[in-house]
Parts: structure tokens; C-alpha cells; sequence
């Protein structure tokens, strides 16, 4: 079996060191964490509250700056980035607990908005958004506002949108926290399906069945990463 | 280009999503547009109407009073115009006495009345609509503007009350486009000058020159001006622009206009400061999908601009309506001219962007620093 080349080997993101203060250095939320997650892998970050996974998920997700330390994403520095906006827009899919969607939109074009940031035409951009609902089996409520939607279509749709530029990481900050056992199953199920197509998922959750559908867990307790352990089930 | 259809559809989406604050501000600036356009136009209905005045009569060359603001309060002799008439490059001299009067017996205020001779040019160029031309010139007689004769309910045979007790014929009534005129009545000079106690008294005379060059009449201004130290000569074209009246009405069309432009750009300011603390959570999010600064900027600059445009069309159809309605009253319509210059029109659209652009830029500024982790904390 030959080596990896160096390209082949670099992880899809790392955190190296990170430490990030607030409130001018009173609060630490994270202390020297250090971590990678290759390309296709799937990863649940878990923790009491407070421990400062959100935190990581938005250093990693290049929507905060670390205060030491640096984020790489395919072996280069967040930091180097011109524009986060445009390295977000290219390589990340965010999904939040909130689902966020723009209530005066209807969910079709809740799932465009991120394409604004690509050259999709108008057509394109519909096209894609139309099979993204599909993919999540919203076709039906493609002309649909927010409101109209129940709390488990909403979080689909969501889904769709985090999806919409083709991310090669899809980050989630809770995304079955406002969900019934239920739907959540159904998103669940969602997860698998897109990591067994190849894309790399890291799911920032409380939830122990949706940390438990993962291939990998980490750890995080008063700032610091404490475990990280590959899943029994998938393991 | 950032704004591309599509984009607009969601700039449309967002008014059409929170209408109460898009039909508020579309009021605000469309108010503000009606009066500055309303304003200005009349203003400049005004100073065109003089002009023509001026030009419709063959008139040249206007002297009055020396130090005079006001025609009306100018006094002359008479016989100054044959001193006027040896003036170099002078054709003809038309004296004239012109009043206002208010005439309380019909409810009319403010109402120019024009004592020239009946061989004038001013009185030989009046086209009538109905009647006939003065038959003496001492006779008590009149012939009055349409719109005057309009606001007054009066035909030829009809008698007036000029001054209480003091009747004249309504002879002839005159049809022109000049609101000014329009809205005025002629009278032969004597009976005026007798009328008002003002024998041998003008208030200005109307030079009519022998060359109608700018420099030739400016040189034949100063001429005549220079021929008495109580005479002061002014070009006529060039009398409306330096009228007091006009100046004055002028600087209060503008005036208001900035006062509306003021409360309108606060409006709009605040508008769209209430859009993005609204949407902090949105645009947070927004910025987290990815949009760049510059993306955020256009939408919530298009949105303003957008209630702009439209403000402006609304508040334009506003203004024409308005004063369409002013002119068609008898009070206000021997003063107010019905249409408003494409110019000034153009003018209002130009100024609701400008209230857009004002009110639009800070906000957008400040949704594009949002920083996207705060932004998505906001309650």
C-alpha cells in the first residue's frame, strides 16, 4: 500500500491550538483545542452548555476569529482568507437550531438566497432549489412561506438552503433541538443519506440518538476538547 | 451586476413582506415629492408666465421708478415718455398704470388691472373671445381675462364694480395661455388714471426697440436709464428673472422644498434603520450563507431605492393632480399655471433618489459591519 500524498493526507479542517476569549479576555470559551476532521467524515461535537461548542462550530465555520490559534480549512489559515463571506458562501452549508428562513420568502426562494453569491442564472437557481426541496421531500411546498410550514419542514427546508452551493462541510448548531422525537428521526435519516454520499457533516448537538448516528464524537467540557472517539455503531 | 432581476424579486419581496412600513415611507416621500414638484412648479409656472407676458406684447424694454421693487409702487409722469421716445434705438413708448385692486363685491382679492391706451400694442394684441375692443379711450369699459371672466361669472354687457360705486362695462373678454393675463382686465388709461386719482401718472412705460439683439436692447436699457435719474430700465426678457416677486417666491419654494426634503431623508433614515434592527437576525444569517458586504449593501440600498422610485411617481402624479385642482379654482387659478415643466418633474424624481440614496446608505453601511455571530444572537 503506497503513502498518501500530502494533498491526499490534509485533512478537510483543522483547528490548531484555538483559544478564544471574550468580554476583553474574562470569559474563556475554548482553551487550546486542537482538532481535524477529513474530507466524508461524520462528526458530532457534544458537551454540557456553556462548554463552548457553538463557539468552535462558528471559529470553524470562519464566522468568529480565534483569539490564538489558527482554523485551517484544506491546509490554509480562515485568516488568509480575503473574504470569510466568499469562503463561507463556496465551501460551508450552515444549518441552525432557529432554522433562520426569511419569513417573507416562500421556501424556494429561501433556498436561492445562497446561490446569489454564485452565477447561477435565474433559471439555474430555480432548477437547483427545486431539486433541493425534492431531495428533501418538500416539492409540494415549494411556493410555501415559512409560517405555512410545520417545525420539521422548516428545519428541511433549512436543510436545503445550507445545501444549495454544493458545501464540501455541512455544519449544524443543534438542528433537532426544536424538533419532536419524530421529526428529528426524519432529519436524522436525511444526515445519513447526504454523508453516505460522500459530504462531510459536523452536527453540534445535545442529542444523544443524533450523536450516536455520527461515525465520530467529540467532546468538549469547559472549553476543552476532553474525548474524541470514534462511534461503536459505525465503527 | 449585483442587481439583477432576481435580485429584485427579493428586494420586492421584502416591501411587499412588511407593508405597513414599506405604505408609510412610500407616503412620506411621496408627500415630500408632491410639494417640492408643486412648489417648484408653480414657482416656475409663474416666472414663465411673466416672460410671455412680456414677449407676447412686443415689449422690449420695461422702465419703471427708480429703486423700486415692486412695479406697482413705481410712479411716473406721463410725460416722461416722450423724453423716453428720443432715446436712441426707441421704436415706441406705451405708457401704462397697473393696479391691484381687491373687489370686494364678488369676492375677489388681488386683481391686476392694466390701464393702457387703446392703440397699444398691448391692448391691439389681445385676442378676444367674446365682445369687442374699447370704443373710446376714456370710456368706463373693460375687457377682462377668461379665467377672470370665469371666476367672476361675467360676460360682455355685464357691468362691474371697481371700486365701490364706480361701475364699468364689461365689453370684451380675452382668451390667452398667460395666467397672468388671463387672469387680469384691461382698461383705457385715462379712465384708470381718473379712476384711481392718478391723472398723468404711470407706473412704468413699455419701450418697444428698433433692433431686438440681447446686447443691442441691454445697451438701450442703460441708455434709457441714463437719460433720468428717476427712470430704471430693465431688458424684459431678462425682468422676470430679476422680479422680486419671482425671487421671493422662489427662495420659499426652495425653502420648503429643503424643509421637505429634510423630514422626508429622516423618514426614509429612519425607515431603514428600523428595516435592518428588524433584520438583524436575517442578515446575520445572510452573511453567514455567505452573502459579501457589498450584497448586503445593494439589497437594503435597493429596498430604499426602490420606495424611492416609487415615492417619486406617486408623489409626482400627486403634485399634477394638485395643481391641476388648484388651477381650476376660482381663487388660486389666475395665479397657478396647470402643467408643471417636465424639468421640475424630472427635478422630483431626481430628488426622491437622492432621499433613497440618503436615508439608504448609513443603514445599509451598518447591516453590512454586522458581524454575522452577533447578529445571530439578536432577539
Amino acid at each position: 500500500m503506497t503513502e498518501p500524498t500530502p494533498a491526499e493526507a490534509m485533512p478537510l479542517v483543522e483547528a490548531i491550538r484555538v483559544t478564544r476569549h471574550f468580554v476583553d479576555g474574562q470569559v474563556t470559551a475554548l482553551k487550546d483545542v486542537s482538532l481535524t476532521i477529513d474530507e466524508g467524515e461524520y462528526v458530532a461535537l457534544v458537551g454540557q452548555s456553556g462548554c463552548g461548542k457553538s463557539t468552535l462550530l462558528n471559529l470553524l465555520g470562519g464566522l468568529d476569529s480565534p483569539t490564538t490559534g489558527s482554523i485551517r480549512f484544506r491546509g490554509r489559515d480562515l485568516a488568509d482568507f480575503g473574504d470569510p463571506a466568499r469562503f463561507r458562501s463556496s465551501q460551508l452549508g450552515f444549518v441552525f437550531q432557529s432554522f433562520h428562513l426569511i419569513s417573507v420568502l416562500t421556501a424556494e426562494q429561501n433556498v436561492q438566497m445562497p446561490m446569489f453569491e454564485t452565477t447561477m442564472g435565474s433559471a439555474a437557481r430555480k432548477e437547483r432549489a427545486r431539486e433541493l426541496l425534492a431531495r428533501v421531500g418538500l416539492t409540494h411546498r415549494a411556493r410555501h412561506r415559512p409560517q405555512k410550514l410545520s417545525v420539521g419542514e422548516r428545519q428541511r427546508v433549512a436543510i436545503a438552503r445550507a445545501l444549495a452551493n454544493r458545501p464540501s462541510l455541512l455544519l449544524a448548531d443543534e438542528p433537532t433541538g426544536n424538533l419532536d422525537s419524530v421529526t428529528a428521526e426524519s432529519i436524522f435519516s436525511l444526515f445519513d443519506s447526504l454523508n453516505q454520499e460522500g459530504m462531510t457533516l459536523l452536527l453540534v448537538t445535545h442529542d444523544p440518538l443524533l450523536a450516536a448516528r455520527a461515525r465520530r464524537t467529540l467532546t468538549l467540557h469547559d472549553g476543552q476538547l476532553i474525548s474524541d472517539r470514534p462511534n461503536s455503531r459505525t465503527g | 451586476m449585483i442587481l439583477r432581476m432576481w435580485f429584485i424579486s427579493v428586494i420586492l419581496a421584502n416591501l411587499r413582506g412588511r407593508p405597513a412600513r414599506s405604505l408609510l415611507t412610500l407616503s412620506g416621500i411621496a408627500i415630500a415629492v408632491a410639494a417640492v414638484v408643486s412648489l417648484l412648479g408653480v414657482v416656475r409656472g409663474f416666472e414663465r408666465s411673466l416672460l410671455e407676458l412680456y414677449q407676447g406684447r412686443g415689449i422690449d424694454v420695461m422702465v419703471q421708478q427708480a429703486g423700486r421693487l415692486q412695479m406697482t409702487s413705481s410712479s411716473l409722469p406721463e410725460s416722461l415718455g416722450e423724453q423716453i421716445a428720443k432715446v436712441e434705438g426707441v421704436a415706441a413708448v406705451h405708457p401704462a398704470l397697473i393696479e391691484v385692486l381687491s373687489l370686494l363685491q364678488d369676492d375677489m382679492m388681488g386683481v391686476v388691472v392694466q390701464g393702457w391706451q387703446p392703440e397699444s400694442t398691448a391692448v391691439r394684441q389681445l385676442k378676444l373671445a367674446a365682445g369687442q375692443a374699447f370704443t373710446d379711450p376714456q370710456a368706463r369699459q373693460v375687457i377682462v381675462g377668461q379665467r377672470l371672466a370665469a371666476a367672476m361669472g361675467v360676460q360682455p354687457g355685464a357691468s362691474i364694480d371697481l371700486i365701490e360705486g364706480e361701475k364699468f362695462e364689461v365689453v370684451g373678454v380675452f382668451e390667452s395661455n398667460n395666467v397672468f393675463d388671463s387672469g387680469s382686465m384691461f382698461i383705457p388709461l385715462q379712465a384708470l388714471q381718473q379712476l384711481m386719482l392718478r391723472e398723468d401718472e404711470v407706473t412704468m412705460f413699455a419701450v418697444v426697440a428698433r433692433e431686438r439683439d440681447p446686447d443691442v436692447l441691454r445697451a438701450l436699457a442703460e441708455r434709457i436709464g441714463a437719460s433720468d435719474s428717476k427712470l430704471e430700465a430693465q431688458v424684459a426678457d431678462e425682468m422676470a428673472q430679476k422680479s422680486t416677486e419671482i425671487r421671493v417666491a422662489r427662495s420659499f419654494a426652495w425653502l420648503t422644498s429643503v424643509i421637505a426634503v429634510s423630514i422626508g431623508s429622516v423618514g426614509m433614515l429612519n425607515t431603514m434603520m428600523m428595516a435592518v434592527f428588524e433584520r438583524t437576525r436575517e442578515i446575520a444569517m445572510l452573511r453567514a450563507l455567505g452573502w459579501r458586504r457589498r450584497r448586503v449593501i445593494a439589497m437594503v440600498l435597493g429596498e430604499s431605492t426602490l420606495l424611492s422610485i416609487l415615492g417619486a411617481v406617486i408623489g409626482i402624479v400627486l403634485a399634477v393632480v394638485l395643481v391641476r385642482f388648484l388651477a381650476s379654482l376660482p381663487a388660486s387659478g389666475r395665479l397657478v399655471e396647470g402643467d408643471i415643466p417636465f424639468q421640475i418633474m424630472a427635478q422630483g424624481f431626481v430628488l426622491a433618489l437622492l432621499l433613497g440614496l440618503i436615508g439608504g446608505v448609513y443603514p445599509a453601511w451598518s447591516a453590512s459591519r454586522l458581524a454575522p455571530v452577533e447578529g445571530l444572537r439578536h432577539d
